[in-house]
Parts: structure tokens; C-alpha cells; sequence
């Protein structure tokens, strides 16, 4: 009996219609459907539908989707096999969060190209995206993958990419010179995606030539293991980017998060900063220290660490980069005053050792 | 082979323990067999969901400290939903080397639905059906669209067999649903689970046990004799499924089983099949050979099934009524059948009953039981 395939972080291990034999074409039928209304511990989202699916070669296939499709209609699954070799994913930005979507992409089974803006530190870039590949599924397994990586500091190494995912900094100049400097090599369906966290989608999309390709897909850190993804549409992205970039989600191993509108922050920034802004809040006026704030959030509302704690990690000048951003805190000058106060001392958290609390090297 | 004794707990939200539900139920059987605990000289366990919920397996082991008897040989059968009837089964076959063989089945899962889900969910296929959403009332759907759109069943059929087992759990004081008196506007009115299926089409989940002895020999009047036990496998995953409107399975068990016994489908006054779904009841009806293929909304539309029909089926309230407390409801339809053929059924006796039939199914046609009983 022949060594099982690695685990992979696609929705469809060892389905048979991946098997090695079947056929290249990944039309399958719509025999028969249910709308599933009840949640279990594994498919809490409802509502979503149970597909009986009758492929090419007359076996047959369930499949679980959160969208109707008709029954007799067909359904391209090519996104959902195992085998995604046909698909090719680009990654922008070689930081920690995009190392690691490269590297995500990579053990999906997704050829993956990484643009290296400083060609110089390819070698490093390469080393840290196996490392996270490695680290995920081991060495055996992430030597299968990474020949299908390539590093490149040359744009047209793009010209075969499907979907593009951008990861830089959360700066609205920077991002809009890399579409500006990526769009002409696109094909005409490729799909470009951002990871954006605060900045308005519809601005980055402004001086695209093609705007309907374009959409948000937010990671959250670490990438490899946290399994959100939210994606937002903006009013002019066409209806099959948006599917395929759920489908990608899932396919990466992920639960997507379909926003049906733009919101600046998408959904758990929103949420996340409105507890931190108001954790500030209440320290400004005098009702708890901080430890004591924490504290309430761990035992009160069964939050692993407490805001103070939260921002310490995230970074006392990240933190506030994105509380300029966000409408409802913007002006709240005392909350800013606390953040600046100690970012002006270089105590930016946990990055250097001392931020709302101390850290021992 | 021939039931001596049968004995069970009411079924629905309990508070007693594995022991205890064990203990209560095995208890009245042996009172109902004239027999003490140490004539027992085999038990079979029947129990699905125990190792999730209750944290507990070797529940061979806990029947054996529960009953206080021990040094016998004493084993857990497990076939997902048709642990019961594959237990008796078992027990049947080793009544050429034992005396008096008791099977008791119990299952505790009201307490934690959503791990009791999880424990459900694994009658199924873990890659092809738990993966891609398929809970059971998704399977079962399925299996009811397909049906309706070849035979032009309508809900309003579905829903009438629902009706019908609440009726006749209303004359079953251990019925899940004894007291709850069901009208066909709730029904209809009901909230979708799994479109097309309602709550009302579905089975509950319940705590209870039940417990039947076994014995070679007849040694009172009342014993009732095991004219055939089938038992077979069928396919796990619902997409291996050359036709989802049938159980090669259950068809397997039945054909064994009416050759074992000497009889034919009509033969048979009364059944107690496998009820988890309503749409399960329409399966069963035309893989037992009750009718043709496509035919059984007749007998539904003409009210064959109910209680004064010409074939009574699950006149306990079926798993939908009576209950479905996995490891346990394959023998309560054991159970149901004995009262029945004793004569002993009050306002739910079918006339002049003389043979029973049983079904219990696992997952969608993995495992299929067949018991026929006569006086």
C-alpha cells in the first residue's frame, strides 16, 4: 500500500474525483441539492446547500457550497481539486504575512510567484517561505512544493498569474505604484486581490484599468494558522471574482467571510479597535489600571489577552497608524496622547521590549 | 430462539446514568422472563455515541459492574443506528453455545447536542460526506428530493407519517413524545431543517435503553420465537450510491430474512422499520417488499399504515415518536413487536397479530437488520 499524499489544506483530501485518473475536465453536474439550516460543529454558517454532483466519468460527488446553483446546471470545480497546478497564484509583498501567504499558497498546491522588490534579498525571502512551508508540513512533504515557487524582481514573471494577492504596507501610494506597475502585465481574467486591513477599497481600486478585478482578502496573523479570511467586494467587482476568491479561500484551508458591502476596517478590525480605542478610553479616565483592564477582558469576556496586552503584541505604532484610519477614532486626541506618549520613547510594545507592560529578553 | 423477556426505560430527556439506564432496563426484562441476573450467561452491548458523549467505551465492562455480573463473556456490538438489531443479531447466532442470552442497548445524548452531532455525523463518511456538509437530515434530503421528483410524492405524504407515529406514541407511555399531542398544521408549519425536510420529518435525539433476552429454548407461553435474523452491509458514503432511493442493504437483509422464516412480505400484520427520517419510512416500505417500487404514497394515502390499517407499521411511534436513542431503538422495535404479538398492546394491539417484522438501519444502508418474530 503506497504512502498516503501529505495533508493538505484543501477542502477535498482524497476526494475521488482527484484521483490521478480522472478526467481534465472539471465540469460536473448538478444532480440533485439540499439547503442545510441547522448548524454543527463543523459547518456552523448556515445556511449553505449539499450538492450531489454527477462528474464527467459518471461517479458522483458531494459538494458543499454556500451559493445556489441549479439543479441540471453545471459547476467548474477546477479550483476545488487537490490538483491546482493549473491554477497560478502571485504574491506582492515578502514580509512576514506575505512570506507566509506564499508559502500558504505554495502547500495548497498552487504554483506560486513572489515579487522580491530588492533583488538582493531573494535568498533570504526563499529561505523564509520554506521555512514557514516547512515548519507547516514538515520537510518531506514541503520539498514537493517548493520547486513550484519562483522569486522574481521582474514584473512580466507575472504574465501567468490567476489571481494576484497583494500584501505590503498599509500605504494607499505604495500600493497604487505596484498596480500600476503589475496591471499591464495581467491576463485579461486574472483577479487582483489585497490584504489590506484599513485602507478604503474603492480608493485602492481607482486608477486600476480593470477595476472589476479587484477585491479585498484579508489574512489574519499567523497566516498559517488562523483560519478566517474576509473578503470584500467593492460595487464594481465582477460576481465570478468574488466566487473564485471564496473558493481560493477555501481551497487554502480557510472559513471566508463574505462582506456584502465596503467597510473601511472590513469586520474584525472594526471590532478589534473599537475594544481597544474604549479599553484606552476607560484608562484615560481614571476607572482602572491597566493590568486590571486586562484582566477583566481574560476573565470577563474569555478574551485570550486582555487590549492592553493585544496592543503590546500588535505594536503601539502599528496601532496607531490604523486608529488614524479608523473614522470613529480619528480626533480622540487623549487616546492618541496615551499611544504617542510612549511610541515618542520608542516603547512600541513587545517589539522592543516595553510597551503598556515590561518584557523580559 | 425465542424472546423471554423484554424491558426498557422511557425514551427522551433523562437523568440516569449508563449504569443506571442499563441496570433499569435489564431489571424488567428479567422480572418480564421470571429469570434472575445469574441465568445470564452471554450479554451483547448495543451503544453508538458513548465514546463522544459519556466519554466512555468498554462498555462491556461497565454493563458487566452494572449488573454485577461477571466472568461471563460480555461484548459491545456497534453498527452506527443498527447497533440494536446487529446486537441481536449476534445474540442469535451464539444461541446454540449460550442459554439465556441478554442484549440490552442504551444511549445518552440530550445532554450535549452539538457533540452528540459530532457523534451522529460518524454513520457517515468522513471525507466524502462529514466534509462537505452532509449531517444526516442533509442525507436523508437527499434521498427525498430524488424520490419525490421519480414517484411524485408530495410533503403532505411525509407529513401524514409523521402524524400517524405521534398518534400512535400518544397510546405508548414510554414513548419520547407520549404527551405531546401533534396536529398536521404544526407539522407543515414546522421550520425547515434540511430543505425539503421539516422538524417534524425528522427523528429526535433521546436518552433511554431497552434490553431483550434470548434464550434456545421456549419455557413459557409468552416467549415469542426469532423466526429469521438477517443481518448486511451496504456503502457508507451516500455518492456510492448507484440509486439513493433504495437500501440494497435492508433489500439483502429482508430476502435472507423471509427465506429464514418461510413467509413473504404480506405475511407480515405488523413492522416497526427504520423511521430516523419520514422519508425513511417510504424507503423501508418498498425495500421490505410491502409494495412496489414508487408505490408506497398509496399505501400512506390510503391509510394502510395507521394503527386499523391492513399493515401497521412502527405502532410504538417509530423513532420519530417513540424515540431514537441509537443504541437502543433497534431493540425497542423488538420490544414493540413482543407486546404486539403477545396480545399485551392495549390501545395500540393490531388485531390477530401473528408475525412482526423489524428494520433498523445504519448510517444510509451501511448496515441493514431484519428481524421476523412470530407467536
Amino acid at each position: 500500500m503506497a504512502l498516503e499524499e501529505p495533508q493538505q489544506f484543501t477542502y477535498w483530501e482524497n476526494n475521488p474525483m482527484n484521483a490521478k485518473n480522472t478526467d481534465t475536465t472539471h465540469l460536473f453536474t448538478v444532480k440533485n441539492r439540499t439547503e442545510v439550516c441547522v448548524p454543527s460543529a463543523d459547518h456552523p454558517a448556515v445556511p449553505y446547500f449539499v450538492y450531489l454532483l454527477k462528474a464527467p466519468g459518471d461517479h458522483a460527488v458531494l459538494w458543499k457550497d454556500t451559493v445556489a446553483h441549479e439543479i441540471g446546471s453545471q459547476v467548474d470545480l477546477s479550483l476545488q481539486t487537490t490538483d491546482h497546478m493549473h491554477i497560478h497564484v502571485g504574491v506582492i509583498g515578502s514580509g512576514i504575512t506575505g512570506s507566509a501567504i506564499a508559502a500558504l499558497s505554495l502547500i495548497s498546491g498552487f504554483p506560486t510567484v513572489v515579487y522580491v522588490h530588492t533583488p538582493s534579498t531573494l535568498d533570504e525571502v526563499k529561505r523564509r517561505i520554506a521555512h514557514h512551508a516547512i515548519t507547516k508540513i514538515g520537510e518531506e512533504a514541503a520539498s514537493a512544493y517548493l520547486p513550484n515557487l519562483t522569486l522574481t524582481s521582474e514584473w512580466d514573471s507575472f504574465t501567468n498569474t490567476d489571481i494576484v494577492i497583494e500584501s505590503i504596507s498599509e500605504h494607499i501610494k505604495s500600493k497604487h505604484a505596484v498596480y500600476a506597475a503589475l496591471e499591464p502585465f495581467l491576463k485579461p481574467h486574472a483577479i487582483l486581490v489585497t490584504n489590506t486591513s484599513s485602507l478604503p477599497v474603492e480608493a485602492l481600486a481607482k486608477n486600476l484599468k480593470k477595476p472589476s478585478r479587484f477585491l479585498a482578502m484579508h489574512f489574519f496573523n499567523p497566516v498559517l494558522k488562523m483560519p478566517l479570511v474576509e473578503i470584500m467586494k467593492t460595487k464594481k467587482t465582477r460576481k465570478e471574482a468574488v466566487h473564485t476568491i471564496q473558493t481560493l479561500a477555501i481551497a487554502l484551508g480557510k472559513q471566508p467571510v463574505m462582506l456584502k458591502k465596503e467597510s473601511t476596517g472590513l469586520i474584525v478590525n472594526r471590532l478589534l479597535f473599537a475594544l481597544l480605542s474604549e479599553s484606552i478610553k476607560i484608562y484615560t479616565e481614571g476607572i482602572a489600571d491597566i493590568k486590571d483592564i486586562d484582566s477583566s477582558a481574560e476573565l470577563g469576556l474569555h478574551h485570550p489577552m486582555g487590549p492592553f496586552k493585544l496592543m503590546d503584541l500588535i505594536g503601539l505604532d502599528v496601532c496607531a497608524e490604523i486608529f488614524k484610519n479608523v473614522p470613529s477614532i480619528h480626533g480622540k486626541q487623549s487616546i492618541m496622547n496615551i499611544l504617542e506618549k510612549r511610541i515618542e520613547k520608542n516603547h512600541l510594545g513587545k517589539k522592543t521590549g516595553i510597551g503598556f507592560y515590561q518584557y523580559n529578553k | 430462539m425465542y424472546i423471554r423477556g423484554i424491558g426498557r426505560t422511557p425514551f427522551g430527556h433523562l437523568r440516569e446514568s449508563f449504569s443506571e439506564l442499563a441496570s433499569k432496563a435489564s431489571k424488567r426484562a428479567l422480572l418480564d422472563a421470571n429469570m434472575e441476573i445469574h441465568d445470564i450467561d452471554a450479554i451483547y452491548v448495543s451503544n453508538f455515541c458513548g465514546g463522544i458523549t459519556q466519554h466512555q467505551l468498554h462498555t462491556n465492562s461497565l454493563v458487566a459492574d452494572a449488573l454485577t455480573i461477571h466472568g461471563i463473556p460480555i461484548i459491545r456490538v456497534e453498527t452506527a443506528c443498527a447497533s440494536g438489531g446487529s446486537a441481536l443479531h449476534q445474540a442469535c447466532i451464539a444461541s446454540h453455545t449460550y442459554q439465556n442470552i441478554l442484549v440490552i442497548g442504551m444511549e445518552i445524548i440530550t445532554h450535549d447536542p452539538l457533540r452528540s452531532m459530532e457523534a451522529l455525523s460518524m454513520a457517515s463518511d468522513y471525507q466524502k460526506d462529514q466534509k462537505n456538509g452532509l449531517i444526516f437530515p442533509a442525507a436523508y434530503a437527499l434521498i427525498a428530493t430524488e424520490y419525490m421528483k421519480r414517484y411524485g410524492l408530495l410533503h403532505s405524504d411525509l407529513a401524514q407519517i409523521s402524524l400517524k407515529n405521534h398518534s400512535n406514541a400518544n397510546l405508548n407511555e414510554f414513548a419520547h413524545f407520549h404527551d405531546k399531542y401533534v396536529t398536521m398544521e404544526q407539522i407543515e408549519q414546522s421550520p425547515m431543517v434540511s430543505s425539503p425536510l421539516q422538524l417534524f420529518d425528522c427523528s429526535p435525539i433521546s436518552d433511554g435503553a431497552c434490553a431483550v433476552i434470548v434464550s434456545a429454548k421456549k419455557q413459557s407461553k409468552r416467549d415469542i420465537r426469532i423466526l429469521a435474523s438477517a443481518l448486511s452491509a451496504g456503502n457508507l458514503s451516500l455518492s456510492t450510491a448507484s440509486d439513493i432511493t433504495t437500501f440494497p442493504a435492508a433489500k439483502q437483509s429482508a430476502k435472507k430474512a423471509y427465506t429464514q422464516a418461510g413467509c413473504n412480505p404480506k405475511d407480515i400484520d405488523c413492522a416497526c422499520v427504520h423511521d430516523c427520517f419520514t422519508i425513511a419510512e417510504i424507503i423501508a416500505m418498498e425495500d421490505l417488499g410491502f409494495c412496489a417500487v414508487g408505490k408506497a404514497k398509496n399505501l400512506i394515502r390510503t391509510e394502510q399504515t395507521t394503527l386499523g390499517g391492513t399493515l401497521p407499521i412502527n405502532t410504538d411511534g417509530g423513532l420519530k415518536a417513540d424515540g431514537h436513542p441509537i443504541g437502543a431503538s433497534g431493540l425497542a422495535q423488538i420490544y414493540e413487536l413482543v407486546v404486539q404479538l403477545r396480545a399485551e398492546a392495549g390501545k395500540r394491539q393490531v388485531q390477530k397479530a401473528t408475525l412482526g417484522l423489524a428494520h433498523n438501519i445504519g448510517g444510509v444502508g451501511g448496515t441493514a437488520a431484519v428481524h421476523i418474530l412470530g407467536k
